[in-house]
């Protein structure tokens, strides 16, 4: 059975090496903590504090993050095919190399986040903020991209059948 | 760990206070402003603030450093002469050791951005000024200097392991083995 962390207070913990699939982290306080390499496929995250929080590396796959705060958080090298990030606070966030193959990015903030060699094909960009995003060498195949804010970095970027 | 990260001035320079959580003494990597965030973090975590690092010469890392100093006290230690304008700072050089309570950082050689440069380096962390950014490096003005920064970071930073975390001058922090396998500008 999943754990249950609702509303908890993890600032800092270090979970690493742990299996966490399937968790439940709605509302908890996750500030710092240390996720790094850990399965965290179809965990849920609605609402929680994820200030400069540690998921480098981690299983994301179909993870729920829905209005959770990810300012400042590293991502980077993380997969998070159908991970869920709608009206999420990723701005200053660390996604270089991130895979998120058809991820719902959708109202996202994303100012000045550094997605830099990420992976986000069939990604839904839709009413996201971008603006200042060093999306360098991201590739964006087939993403959607209509009603975004603001002018991302995207220089040698795949843009292949965007839509926008 | 104790780490506090902030993001300072219109240019979203970052300063770091790590601590050793032991003896609860402190370390400042770079002040490009003095916020009252800094002396707020360092009494709400019950910290001595005893030594400042500057990790470079540019503005943006040391116009606040008298400021910051003359509020902690403690010693200044500089990969450049007089930073800021402090002529009382002890000037490092790759390899020197930095021991903030039981916790020890050595310097490492990072130029290219600047003439001289260093990071330091402690077991966990690493503090890399504009040597390194998440998915970026700091911005050169010649290829010889873009040549000697990409050589440094390879040879002094991609060697460490790779749960490492990287506190850069800009931006969000990142992780050895991230910058090493993602960064665009290594792969």
């Amino acid at each position: 059975m999943a754990e249950s962390f609702v509303n908890a207070d993890l600032r800092n913990r270090d979970f690493r090496g742990q299996d966490l699939c399937g968790a439940d982290f709605t509302g908890a306080n996750l500030a710092q903590a240390r996720l790094s390499g850990v399965n965290l496929a179809g965990a849920v995250f609605r609402g929680a504090n994820l200030y400069q929080c540690f998921l480098d590396g981690a299983d994301l796959t179909g993870a729920d993050f829905t209005e959770a705060n990810l300012e400042f958080s590293v991502l980077g090298g993380a997969t998070a095919d159908g991970a869920v990030f709608v009206s999420a606070n990723l701005s200053r966030c660390n996604l270089v190399g991130t895979r998120a193959h058809g991820a719902d990015f959708r109202d996202v903030n994303l100012y000045y986040a550094r997605p830099g060699n990420a992976d986000f094909q069939g990604a839904d960009f839709r009413m996201a903020n971008l603006d200042r995003a060093i999306m360098r060498r991201a590739n964006l195949t087939g993403a959607d991209l209509r009603e975004v804010e603001g002018k991302p970095n995207l220089e040698n970027a795949k843009l292949d059948g965007i839509r926008q | 760990m104790i780490l506090g990260h902030f993001r300072l001035n219109p240019i979203e320079v970052n300063a770091f206070i790590y601590a050793c959580p032991e003896t609860r003494e402190a370390l400042l990597v770079d002040c490009g402003d003095f916020d009252p965030c800094l002396p707020e973090f360092v009494a709400q975590h019950e910290l001595k603030l005893t030594t400042i690092f500057v990790t470079h010469e540019h503005w943006d890392h040391v116009q606040a450093l008298p400021d910051a100093a003359r509020h902690f006290g403690g010693r200044v230690i500089s990969a450049i002469p007089a930073p800021g304008g402090m002529t009382s700072a002890t000037v490092a050089k790759p390899g020197d050791l930095v021991q903030i309570g039981k916790l020890t950082g050595r310097t490492v050689d990072t130029a290219g951005h600047t003439t001289v440069a260093l990071s330091l380096i402690f077991p966990e962390i690493a503090f890399t000024g504009d040597a390194l950014f998440a998915g970026s490096v700091g911005g050169t003005s010649n290829p010889e200097d873009y040549a000697r920064q990409i050589e440094n970071v390879r040879k002094n930073l991609f060697t460490l392991p790779d749960d490492t975390i990287v506190c850069p001058g800009h931006g969000p922090c990142s992780t050895i083995g991230v910058e090493r396998r993602f960064n665009p500008f290594f792969v």
